[in-house]
This record gives structure tokens, C-alpha cells and sequence, in this order.
């Protein structure tokens, strides 16, 4: 006769197993628990770190796709104001209204000779539409002293650096001359009204920013400017968007436009974005420390069994069916305990990526475009991701005890 | 302004000179600098000039400005067209110059790397402008060659600075030893590298004297400008106000 | 039973502690062996990834060093405020004679005179703002810089002969390479137009945009000359011999110029402020990423140390009986944790300095991650490791106290059971 299916019911066997020993349960779960949860945070906290990175250059420098005049980036070292787009402000306000774009955002970009109390020094100019660069430039957060300048009024906001060089401050006047659009000398009185630390060197000491119609009037550059960035909708359709913004702009820039997409336009850049490879390697540790935890753990708690083991066995519980319920047993624990890490780890990633995490006390300076607070970008991804971890690494690693108390003689295991 | 010599007291000696020519085995390079110093150089001027500069890419631009000098020390210029421009002041007193742009509403002084700057963005620059040297007391000269430049008699002379902070150590000029105008001049650096030059043409009567109504210039470093500089109306030993050259002036007060 | 426990008042001496845990963890090897791997690969791991920071700090700042301030930096008096405008009228006298004096001082491995000055380069069509540097050739430059190391096409300057060297960035603009022309143009000390025709022999790379994009090199003697500079020159760079005693040496070079009027000297810290700043940033910046691998190579140990106390709750409770007092049960358990945790962490350190020994010696190939970079400058594309012994040994100790403190916990559990709830416990 052959004999009858046996069904054994592992699941809730292992789970009713998990509950025996609530300590040691919890023992093992809270293992895999600091592992899921230090893997989702280093993943954000990560993944933030370098995202911070090619934001900021796309916010302040390449947008995602940039506009200008043809021969414009070739003479980059002069920022000649005769190349610029005429009409700039216009053709921003058409790109912005394409599908897939977030904003297009027109600016000024260029050299000033800036007097302030009788020295002089050159200076970068950036015009920039204040309102409008509240979510991109985000010039209120550079702000160190005094305030933002108002549209319509000759103020500026003077780089920390060039402002010591100067010897000015908030209050005091500087005069900007400089080359208009028909190569003629222009200039500029403004009123200092704020300082700014954006972080980054090279702006700190050299920067003045001024509200658009300001570096229009002093460039004779009436609805015109030097570049319009577009940012897309979602940065991974970049492409998408340099191909429908490279139509829209045909024939509309005399002399021919330039259209690049932030890839096409710094090398650095490109290699410090690509954070495939570093996060590959971030991963690949956080993995393999937390795998190693959470085995660790396991193997004691099963090591530590034995002797229940060869009780099972000595009651006829088949070997394979030890095993299993072992490595299912863990496998239970790893995902309560991946679970509640991973839940952990998601609120302390959701909550410091909306607050953000503030350097600007300790960087006074950086040589690359980093802005000084790091938000940690969560993805869902990397929360499921921790809890199949925790469960798969649980369930691995009572695999080889399981099979070793297994093995045994029930007279020896018994003896444990 | 660059090229108007300014000078004070040698010129009645010079006007009855002018009329003489030259002769040939006698006359020193000295003395050929002096009397185009002579000639060059004005007590006070008041003018009207037309300044165009001509770009590589084949745009032009053309600026009017009125002009008054006295000396070779003290200038003030304004500019009158096209409306862009118009407004924009220069005053020049010694080596020191000062620009005010009406828009800016205050003057600034033209000092430290703007001084290499294109003057109005020209092929000479600000520093080319606030310097004005006696050619005959700052420089020694030699005789080069004589020569004809359509039609005329000229003495090719060629300039050593004497003194070491002078911005061209080296100069050589045509003059044109009937007129004592120079019909071209040559700017050099110390190792002789060609820097700057500029041909002189259209030389008129003006009373006592003759003056060239337009010059060229041009900056040998450089192709991406020329410049053209074209005298509308010259007016000689007029009388001008004492508080012209002052900044106050300058920024619009009288 | 260790019978050493019977000694009344339930304190144990220090050794006695260390002796009895040693032997606890010696009791249950497969526990301990496992735990011990764990923290090992933890504490190899993290010192792996110090090691590459260190690593990479130090790059940084030799590149610092080889490429741009030397360690220290000689002036005149009132240069350095101006030095933005490259004035040539605050000079040292003598520079050759001074570098000679300075080369003598004990510590000072050489000293390099240079002139820095505001020039245009032109080709004739176009007309550039840049600054040229003069580097004394029969001098101490290439011991004080590294310039020949940063000449990314052509060659090197040559003494006695006429040449240039370029910024790759200023090359690319107009469009020249070795064996083409340039005029440098400047103003002489007293304010004279010179102007040089100078063949290029070689394009510089340093990653510094300073002065790939705005900066050429001259012979020294060709820019005094030019410049009328007669003896002097605008800076004297530093080189210090060995990585210890700089202070003492810059302070010795500080009172050898007491005797000389007008001149001051500055460590390359205060040449360069911002980028000590930068520095501090990126530090915290790893903090964080390594801060995490600590607390999960910690996490092993407590878990284990937890583990430990539940297995051994009878023992315990025969120890209780036996006089031993709560805190002589925490005491063990926390050595037995911190014991744990150093001869894992000991283990790991061994490990890591077995790989950090080729890694700092060969480095690692960036191009297999990153594929082929062009930059337009030689970067090193290889990334070397940095054996540190403070640092090895920080986190070493650091370890070892964090799973003490990690195993306090379970051992206060451990302590808080009653003796004889202890014993009936299976």
C-alpha cells in the first residue's frame, strides 16, 4: 500500500517554532533588523550624497538641456553679451510650455568689472529670473547676510568671497561695468543686498547676482539672454526633451542655436554621475556586512538547537523535513525582522531626506558642485530589496546548521 | 583723443617753421621730432570725432564724440551718438582717467587690468589713452631712411623710450618732413614685436599748422578689431572753462 | 565551575576578568569562532575603506603640494594681500642668493624661486589674458614641484633654451600644440610693453583649471629678462624634507628671514585655507557611510554576547549562588564582549593590512570601473590605498570598545536574573 500523502504544514509550524522562544526570535530578527534598516538608509543616504552632486551642477550650471547662441560656449573665457539670445525670455516661456519640461529658465551670464571702494575687480554677472530660480538657482538658500533682491530694483547678491575682496557688505554700493549686446560699454549702480555662500569656490568669489531685468537694462539685452536651461519633468527623459526642445528652437535663434543636453557638456561631470559603479560597490558591501550579521546570528540560534533537532528526528520527522522547517523558520524571522528594518530604515531615509542633512557648518568651501545639505533619496526598491535580503540571508544561513543537526543520530543528537 | 599732441607754448615758434622745408643733410632726427611735436601737440582743442570700430565678423560701429583738451595732461570727452552711447564721459587728468556712464550715475576710476581694455572697446586702450608722451623729450631717434608716401617726402625715424616706464620702448614714425605729420606710426615692445599701428590720412590746413582727419588703427595681436577714427570738426586755441576737467564736471555738476 | 569565582565580595580583578572570559569564549569555540569572523570581515572591510579614504585625502593634498603652494611659500612683504593683481613691484631681491640661504637650513629639502606675472598670450588673431609662471630650471623647481610629471604632450622645459610650456586648456583654445607658436606679451617691472615669441614644447595637465586653462611656463631667466626682474623674483617655494618636524623647520625659516627686512613666509595651510575647509567636509561626509558599517560589525557582536546569556542562564544562576554579585556577571559578560570584538577586530586589522600592502603599492585601476576617461589631462587613474597606523590602530580599539558598550545590555539582562528562577531554567 503506498503510503499516504503527508502534509506536513511547515509554515505555520516554523511560525508556531518562532513563537517558542520569543527571545531568541527576537534576538535573531533584531540582527536582521539593524541590517535591513542600515542597508535601505546607506542606499539613500548614498544615492543622496551623489545625486547631490549632479543636481547642483544641473541647478546652477547645464540645466538638464541648455539653449544658446551658436559661437557663444566657443568664446566661454569672454562671455561676449553680443551673442546672446535676443528674444531669450520669449522663446523660455515657449520651451517651458513643451511636453515633458518642468521649467525653462532664461539667465545672464556675463563679466563685470566691479568697483567697490575704489578697487576693482572682475566679476561673473548672473541675471537671473529671481522668481522663477526659487526651485532651481535657489538663491535664498546661499543667503548668509541680508536678503534676496527684489525684481525691478538695481540690487545685487554678492558672492561671500568677492564681497571680502572688496571690502563690501550688505548696505554699501558697488558699480558694475561691462560689455553690452552691441559691444558697447554698459554699467550698473547696485546696492548690496545680500551676501551669498553657495558652497562652491569658484561662485563664492566671483559672483554677483542681480534680478533679470537689471542685467537686461545694463547689457542693452531687452527680452533677451544669454542661455535658457530647461529642466525636464523626470531627468532620466533627458534625451526625450533634447530632441523636442532641439525642433523648437530651429530658426528662432539668429546665427544658429546651440542645444546640449548636461552630458554633452562636462566630461567631470558625466563621470561623477555615472554612480553606477559606486553604488554598485556600496551595495555589494552593505550586502554582504548585513549577510554576514544576520548568518551569524542564525547559526547560533540554530547551533543552539541541536538536541531539539534530534528529538524531532528521534519522533520520526523525516531530515528534508527538518531542514526545511528550520530554513523556513528563518526564513520567517529574516522577513518579520527584514520587515520592521526596512520600515525603520524608510522613515529614518523619508524623514531626513525631507528635512535634509546639513554640512554648511563644516563646508566653508568645495572644489565640485555640492551643495551643503545632502537629502537621501529613498527608493522602493531599496526597501523591498532589504526585506527579500533579510529573508533570503536568514533562510540560507539555517540551511547548513539545519542540515548538520539533521544528520546526526537521533542517540547523539539527543545527547547534545 | 589719443593722437591729439597737446602741448603748451611751442607753437608760434613752430608755425613760422612749418612753412620750411626740410634740408636734407642738416636737419637731426631731434629736431625732426620736435617740430612734429610741435606741430602735433595744441594748446586747446575742441572737437567733434567719429570713432568706428570694425569687427571680424563684419559688423561696424560707429560712435560720435565731442572733445576738449587742453595740454597734453588734461582731456574731456563725451560721447553723442548713437543713443547707447550717448552720455558716456571720459576725463583724463595726468596718467589718471576716469569713465562716468550715465546710467551708472557715479564715476569710476579706470585702473589695474581695465587698462589693457580697448578704449570704447577700440584697438587702443584705456591705457593707450592716459598716455600721452612728448615724443621728442621721451624718446631718442635716428634717422632710418627717407622716403615717398604718395607723393610726399617722408623721414622714417626710429624711437628709443628714454626713460624705462614708458608702455612702448620702441616707436618708429613716417613723418612727413613737409607737413610734419606723421603718416604712420608703428608701437613696439621692448624685443620689437609689432604691438600697434596707425596710419594717418586726410591732413588738412588748420591755421598755422596741418592735422591729419583720420586715422586707422589697429592692434597687431589681434584680428578680431580695427579701428577707424575719423575727425568731424577741430577747433584750435579756444578758449575753454577752468572746471571743465573736473570730476564734478564729469558726473554732470557744473 | 571556575573555582576562582568563589572569592568573596563577587569583584573579580581585572586579569582574573580577562582569564575567565578568555576561557568562557574558549568553552563554546564554534560560537566564538563564528561571531570572531564576523566582526573580522566587518573590521577588514571598514579598514579597507579608511584606507582608500586616507588614501585619497593624501592624493589630494600632495596634489596640493606637488602642483600648486610647495609647502611653504616665501614673499615679499604686502605681496600676498595683492596677490590677486600679480604685481611686480613687491619682489625679492636677490632670490637666487635667498633660495641658496634657505636650501642650507636643516629640514629643507629645496627652494625654488619664481616669478609670477600677468600676461596675453596671442597667436595673432586672438589675444588671451593668462598668467605666466618663470621656474628656475638649475634650481630647485623640480624638486619643489612636479611639473615634468604633469606634461601631458611635447616635453619638459630645457635649460638655456628659449620654449614655453601651456595650460592643456589654453591650448585647446587656440588650438596649438608642440611646436607651434605663441606671443606672450607683459609689462615689464617699470611698465614697458614686452613682447616674447616663445615655440611651444610641451602642453601641461595638472587638473587644476588654474592652470590648465590660464596659466604658461617660462624659463626663470627668460622671464626676468623680459620683466626686467634683474635678481628677483616674486615668490620662493618651500620643500620640506620629511613628513615630521615641519613646524620646527618652518619656524627655523621664519627667523632666518628676521635678519631679512620686507620678507615673510607662509605654510601651505594658510596658502590655501579653502581647501583645508573642503577637506574637514568630505571627512564627514564618509563618516557617515563608514558609521554604518561599524554599527552592523557591532550588531554581531552584541547578538552573540545575547545569545551567550541565554544559553548560559543555569551557570549564572549557580554563580549568583555561588556569591558572585550582579556586577561581577556583568563584568564578565562585558569582557567577554569586548574580548570578542578585539580578536575579531585584531583578526580583520591583520586581514586588511595583508590587502592594503599591494593596494597602496599598486593601486587600484579606476578604468575598469569607470571606463576610459578623457579629461584632457593625465588623472591618475589609479587609486591608492593608504596604510595608516593611527588609523589602524583607532579602529581596532574603537571596536573593541563599541561591542563592550554593545555587550552592556545583554549582560545587564544577564545580571538581572534571579538565582533561582536562574537554576530551574532547562
Amino acid at each position: 500500500m503506498s503510503e499516504p500523502r503527508r502534509r506536513v504544514p511547515f509554515l505555520r509550524l516554523a511560525w508556531r517554532n518562532a513563537h517558542r522562544s520569543i527571545r531568541r526570535t527576537a534576538l535573531t530578527a533584531s540582527a536582521v533588523m539593524v541590517a535591513a534598516a542600515a542597508v535601505v538608509f546607506g542606499r539613500g543616504y548614498v544615492r543622496g550624497a551623489l545625486g547631490n552632486i549632479s543636481d547642483t551642477f544641473w541647478r546652477t550650471e547645464t540645466g538638464h538641456v541648455r539653449v544658446r547662441r551658436e559661437g557663444f560656449t566657443a568664446r566661454e573665457r569672454s562671455l561676449p553679451a553680443h551673442l546672446s539670445i535676443p528674444g531669450g525670455v520669449a522663446l523660455a516661456r515657449d520651451l517651458a510650455r513643451l511636453p515633458g519640461v518642468r521649467a525653462a529658465l532664461p539667465r545672464i551670464r556675463a563679466f563685470a568689472l566691479v568697483d567697490g571702494a575704489g578697487a576693482n575687480r572682475g566679476g561673473l554677472l548672473l541675471g537671473l529670473d529671481l522668481a522663477l530660480e526659487a526651485d532651481f538657482w535657489r538663491p535664498q538658500g546661499m543667503l548668509v547676510a541680508g536678503r534676496l533682491p527684489v525684481p525691478g530694483r538695481a540690487e545685487a547678491l554678492v558672492g561671500e568671497g568677492i564681497a571680502r575682496k572688496l571690502g563690501v557688505g550688505v548696505g554699501d554700493s558697488l558699480t558694475l561695468l561691462g560689455q553690452t549686446s552691441f559691444r558697447s560699454l554698459g554699467g550698473l549702480r547696485v546696492a548690496v543686498a545680500g551676501l551669498a555662500r553657495s558652497g562652491m569656490t569658484f561662485l563664492d568669489n566671483a559672483m554677483l547676482i542681480v534680478p533679470l531685468d537689471q542685467a537686461q537694462a545694463m547689457l542693452d539685452l531687452a527680452g533677451g539672454a544669454t542661455e535658457v536651461l530647461v529642466f525636464a519633468a523626470d531627468a532620466d527623459q533627458a534625451d526625450v526633451v533634447l530632441a523636442r526642445v532641439q525642433e523648437a528652437v530651429r530658426g528662432r535663434i539668429p546665427g544658429g542655436a546651440e542645444v546640449k543636453a548636461w552630458w554633452q557638456q562636462s566630461q567631470l561631470m558625466r563621470l561623477l554621475a555615472s554612480s553606477d559603479a559606486m553604488m554598485a560597490i556600496v551595495w555589494g558591501l552593505l550586502l554582504l556586512m548585513s549577510g554576514l550579521v544576520v548568518v551569524n546570528t542564525m547559526l547560533m540560534a540554530v547551533m543552539e538547537r541541536t538536541r531539539e533537532f534530534g528529538t524531532q528526528a528521534a519522533l520520526g520527522m523525516r531530515r528534508g523535513d527538518v531542514v526545511r522547517l528550520v530554513v523556513e523558520e528563518g526564513a520567517v524571522i529574516g522577513a518579520l525582522g527584514g520587515a520592521v528594518g526596512a520600515a525603520i530604515g524608510s522613515a529614518i531615509t523619508l524623514f531626513l531626506g525631507s528635512t535634509g542633512i546639513d554640512f554648511s557648518a563644516y563646508s566653508r568651501a568645495m572644489a565640485l558642485p555640492f551643495s551643503p545639505v545632502v537629502y537621501p533619496a529613498w527608493t522602493w526598491v531599496d526597501a523591498l530589496g532589504s526585506v527579500a535580503l533579510g529573508t533570503l540571508a536568514a533562510g540560507l544561513a539555517a540551511l547548513v546548521p539545519a542540515r548538520r543537526a539533521a544528520r546526526l543520530q537521533p542517540a547523539e543528537a539527543l545527547r547534545t | 583723443m589719443t593722437v591729439i599732441r597737446t602741448a603748451a607754448g611751442v607753437v608760434a615758434v613752430v608755425a613760422a617753421l612749418s612753412w620750411v622745408g626740410p634740408s636734407a643733410a642738416q636737419v637731426t632726427a631731434r629736431e625732426v621730432l620736435e617740430r612734429l611735436d610741435a606741430n602735433m601737440t595744441i594748446r586747446t582743442a575742441r572737437s567733434r570725432a567719429e570713432l568706428v570700430v570694425h569687427y571680424r565678423d563684419g559688423d561696424d560701429r560707429t560712435m560720435t564724440f565731442e572733445s576738449w583738451d587742453r595740454g597734453t595732461d588734461q582731456s574731456f570727452l563725451e560721447f553723442t551718438a548713437p543713443e547707447r552711447d550717448a552720455g558716456s564721459r571720459f576725463l583724463r587728468l595726468g596718467d589718471a582717467m576716469w569713465i562716468f556712464l550715465p546710467r551708472v550715475g557715479k564715476s569710476v576710476r579706470i585702473q589695474g587690468h581695465m587698462l589693457r581694455q580697448g578704449f570704447m572697446g577700440s584697438d587702443f586702450s584705456y591705457g593707450d589713452a592716459s598716455e600721452n608722451p612728448s615724443m621728442a623729450a621721451d624718446y631718442d631717434a635716428v634717422i632710418e631712411r627717407r622716403d615717398t608716401v604718395e607723393g610726399r617726402q617722408v623721414m622714417v625715424l626710429a624711437l628709443t623710450a628714454r626713460r624705462p616706464n614708458l608702455s612702448y620702448p620702441r616707436r618708429r614714425v613716417w613723418v612727413d618732413v613737409e607737413r610734419w605729420v606723421p603718416l604712420r606710426e608703428e608701437r613696439f615692445a621692448a624685443s620689437g614685436r609689432l604691438l600697434k599701428t596707425a596710419a594717418f590720412s586726410d591732413v588738412r590746413r588748420l591755421a598755422d599748422r596741418w592735422y591729419p582727419f583720420r586715422i586707422e588703427l589697429d592692434d597687431a595681436l589681434q584680428t578680431e578689431t580695427t579701428t577707424t577714427l575719423r575727425v568731424l570738426e577741430l577747433r584750435l586755441g579756444v578758449s575753454l572753462p577752468a572746471d571743465i576737467f573736473t570730476l564734478r564736471h564729469l558726473e554732470g555738476g557744473r | 565551575m571556575p573555582t576562582e569565582a568563589r572569592a568573596g565580595g563577587g569583584g573579580l580583578g581585572v586579569r582574573l576578568t580577562l582569564r575567565l572570559a578568555w576561557r568562557n569564549l574558549r568553552r563554546n569555540r564554534r560560537r566564538t569562532w563564528i561571531t570572531a569572523t564576523t566582526v573580522a570581515l566587518a573590521v577588514m572591510l571598514l579598514q579597507l575603506e579608511v584606507a582608500t579614504i586616507i588614501g585619497v585625502e593624501r592624493q589630494s593634498m600632495d596634489n596640493l603640494i606637488w602642483y600648486q603652494t610647495g609647502h611653504a611659500k616665501v614673499f615679499a612683504a604686502g605681496y600676498f594681500p595683492e596677490r590677486d593683481e600679480l604685481p611686480l613691484d613687491r619682489v625679492i631681491a636677490d632670490a637666487a642668493g635667498l633660495a641658496r640661504r634657505l636650501d642650507a637650513i636643516p629640514g629643507l629639502a629645496a627652494a625654488a624661486p619664481r616669478i609670477v606675472f600677468a600676461a596675453q598670450l596671442s597667436d595673432g588673431r586672438d589675444q588671451v589674458p593668462c598668467t605666466g609662471i618663470g621656474i628656475d630650471l638649475e634650481g630647485g623647481e623640480t624638486e619643489v614641484f612636479r611639473i615634468p610629471q604633469a606634461v601631458a604632450a611635447g616635453t619638459f622645459l630645457a635649460a638655456g633654451q628659449p620654449g614655453m610650456l601651456v595650460g592643456s586648456g589654453l591650448a585647446e583654445l587656440f588650438g596649438v600644440r608642440p611646436g607651434g607658436w605663441l606671443t606672450v606679451v607683459a609689462k615689464t617691472r617699470h611698465g614697458a610693453y614686452e613682447a616674447l615669441e616663445l615655440p611651444i614644447v610641451g602642453l601641461v595637465g595638472t587638473g587644476n583649471p588654474d592652470i590648465d586653462r590660464s596659466s604658461f611656463f617660462v624659463p626663470l631667466a627668460t622671464a626676468s629678462r623680459m620683466l626686467a626682474m634683474d635678481s628677483g623674483a616674486t615668490e620662493i617655494s618651500i620643500r620640506f624634507g620629511s613628513a615630521a618636524g615641519q613646524q620646527a623647520t618652518l619656524d627655523r625659516v621664519r627667523s632666518a628671514l628676521a635678519t631679512e627686512p620686507g620678507l615673510e613666509v607662509l605654510g601651505w595651510r594658510d596658502l590655501e585655507q579653502d581647501y583645508l575647509a573642503m577637506a574637514t567636509a568630505e571627512r564627514i561626509n564618509n563618516g557617515i557611510v563608514l558609521g554604518i558599517f561599524v554599527l552592523l560589525g557591532v550588531v554581531g557582536v552584541a547578538n552573540t554576547v545575547m545569545l551567550a546569556a541565554f544559553e548560559r542562564t543555569r551557570e549564572i544562576g549557580m554563580l549568583m549562588a555561588l556569591g558572585l554579585r550582579s556586577a561581577g556577571i556583568r563584568v564578565i559578560f562585558v569582557a567577554e564582549g569586548a574580548l570578542l570584538g578585539f580578536l575579531g577586530a585584531a583578526v580583520g586589522t591583520a586581514l586588511a593590512v595583508g590587502v592594503m600592502i599591494p593596494y597602496a603599492a599598486y593601486g587600484l585601476n579606476l578604468t575598469a570601473l569607470y571606463g576610459e576617461i578623457d579629461l584632457g589631462y593625465p588623472v591618475s587613474d589609479r587609486l591608492y590605498g593608504a596604510i595608516d597606523g593611527t588609523a589602524l590602530g583607532v579602529t581596532l580599539l574603537l571596536t573593541a570598545v563599541l561591542s563592550a558598550i554593545a555587550s552592556f545590555y545583554p549582560a545587564l539582562r544577564a545580571s538581572r536574573q534571579r538565582p533561582a528562577e536562574a537554576l530551574r531554567h532547562v
